[in-house]
């Protein structure tokens, strides 16, 4: 299919008229070759320029993908940064206001992290933290939860349509995953492996008057909770 | 004649048109708020260049990393006027200068190799060591 099928036809229909020679006088033809001859160069521009325009557009387009990968993925675990997940929270938030379906929220924290970079390294915590953050994305797999990098050593879980009993399986098989891993913490006082804490915070009647910071608030005293009393365990609240 | 000079911003070329070494360069990005008020210095200058021009070749260089459409007409309008004065006798080579990483510049290149007919028209690839 050409785009410029009917341009084509118009510049061969002239120049039909000019071989049938229907022109009676011989300057009237010569303007309208020249006239023809100007629109064939036009036209031969127009295609190319429309080329050379979808040829750019394709190239800013292919890096605005770039930018918005970048601009939304953690570059050192590949998870969705805090910005994506600010995003997608607030979307999930609103929709869960309008419905009224239980949300939960899993504050998610790598215990002594610290020590373990003392222990190891700085390269091999970063090599951690790539651990850690893959196994917590294998472990949520419904099409609306996600897993992304809070900060530093600390991930957070978000969970559409979850209720509290819901939350707190996906925070134990969390953990679960993280000791399938069995990454050496010499460093650790609570144990020889790598392990996580975790605030399972769960709303089950969302409406307009809940704030979304009432949960990340609360999800965040149970993290508290869970590492003031020993760490490697989860602490839930429903609310 | 004056040779016309005029230094690279943000969003338009350096262009370099040289009377005497007969080089004419323009480099760098090409998206000038009004490309045809950027560019009216260039077509004026070239005119004038070409009404007074001997046989002696031209050689054109042509470094662009990114140009707006408006910018991709007023190329299309230089070659154009580069074509006229080679068929009037004046030898001219067109150097289309892009980076080997650049596929954009190649392909774009290729575009504009097409729409030329009689003057020769290069694509000479350079990496970071030439530059």
């Amino acid at each position: 299919m050409d785009l410029f099928k009917q341009e084509y036809e118009i510049i061969r229909k002239g120049e039909a008229l000019l071989e049938e020679e229907i022109f009676s006088d011989e300057v009237g033809a010569k303007h309208y070759r020249a006239l023809l001859r100007h629109y064939r160069k036009l036209f031969s521009q127009l295609r190319h320029l429309v080329k050379i325009s979808d040829i750019q557009q394709n190239d800013l387009n292919h890096l605005n993908k770039q930018l918005v990968r970048l601009s939304q993925f953690d570059p050192l675990t590949g998870i969705p940064n805090r910005r994506r997940f600010e995003e997608e929270l607030n979307r999930e938030w609103r929709r869960h206001q309008r419905l009224g379906t239980p949300f939960s929220l899993i504050m998610i924290d790598i215990d002594h992290f610290k020590q373990y970079n003392d222990t190891y390294g700085h390269s091999a915590g970063d090599d951690c933290l790539r651990k850690v953050a893959q196994a917590l994305s294998v472990a949520v797999n419904r099409p609306a939860d996600f897993v992304a990098r809070y900060g530093g050593e600390e991930f957070v879980c978000v969970l559409p349509q979850t209720d509290g009993q819901g939350a707190v399986a996906v925070g134990q098989r969390l953990c679960d995953m993280v000791s399938l891993l069995a990454i050496p913490h010499a460093g650790s006082s609570i144990g020889k492996y790598v392990s996580i804490s975790l605030g399972v915070a769960t709303l089950a009647c969302p409406t307009a008057d809940h704030a979304i910071q009432d949960i990340i608030t609360a999800a965040d005293a149970c993290l508290y909770n869970a590492k003031e009393s020993g760490r490697n365990r989860l602490d839930s609240v429903s609310l | 004649m004056e040779n016309l000079i005029i230094k690279a911003t943000k969003s338009s070329p350096s262009i370099c048109l040289d009377a005497q070494s007969r080089i004419l360069e323009i480099t760098g990005e090409s998206y000038p708020e009004n490309a045809a008020n950027f560019y009216a210095p260039v077509f004026a200058w070239i005119d004038r260049f070409f009404a007074q021009t001997n046989n002696t070749p031209v050689t054109v260089n042509i470094t662009l990393h990114y140009f707006n459409s408006s910018s991709s007409k007023v190329l299309m309008d230089i070659f154009d006027r580069l074509e006229k004065a080679h068929a009037d006798g004046t030898p001219i080579i067109v150097n289309w200068r892009y980076h080997e990483e650049n596929d954009t510049a190649v392909e774009c290149g290729e575009e504009f190799k097409e729409e030329i007919e009689c003057i020769a028209f290069n694509m000479v690839e350079f990496n970071d060591e030439d530059s």
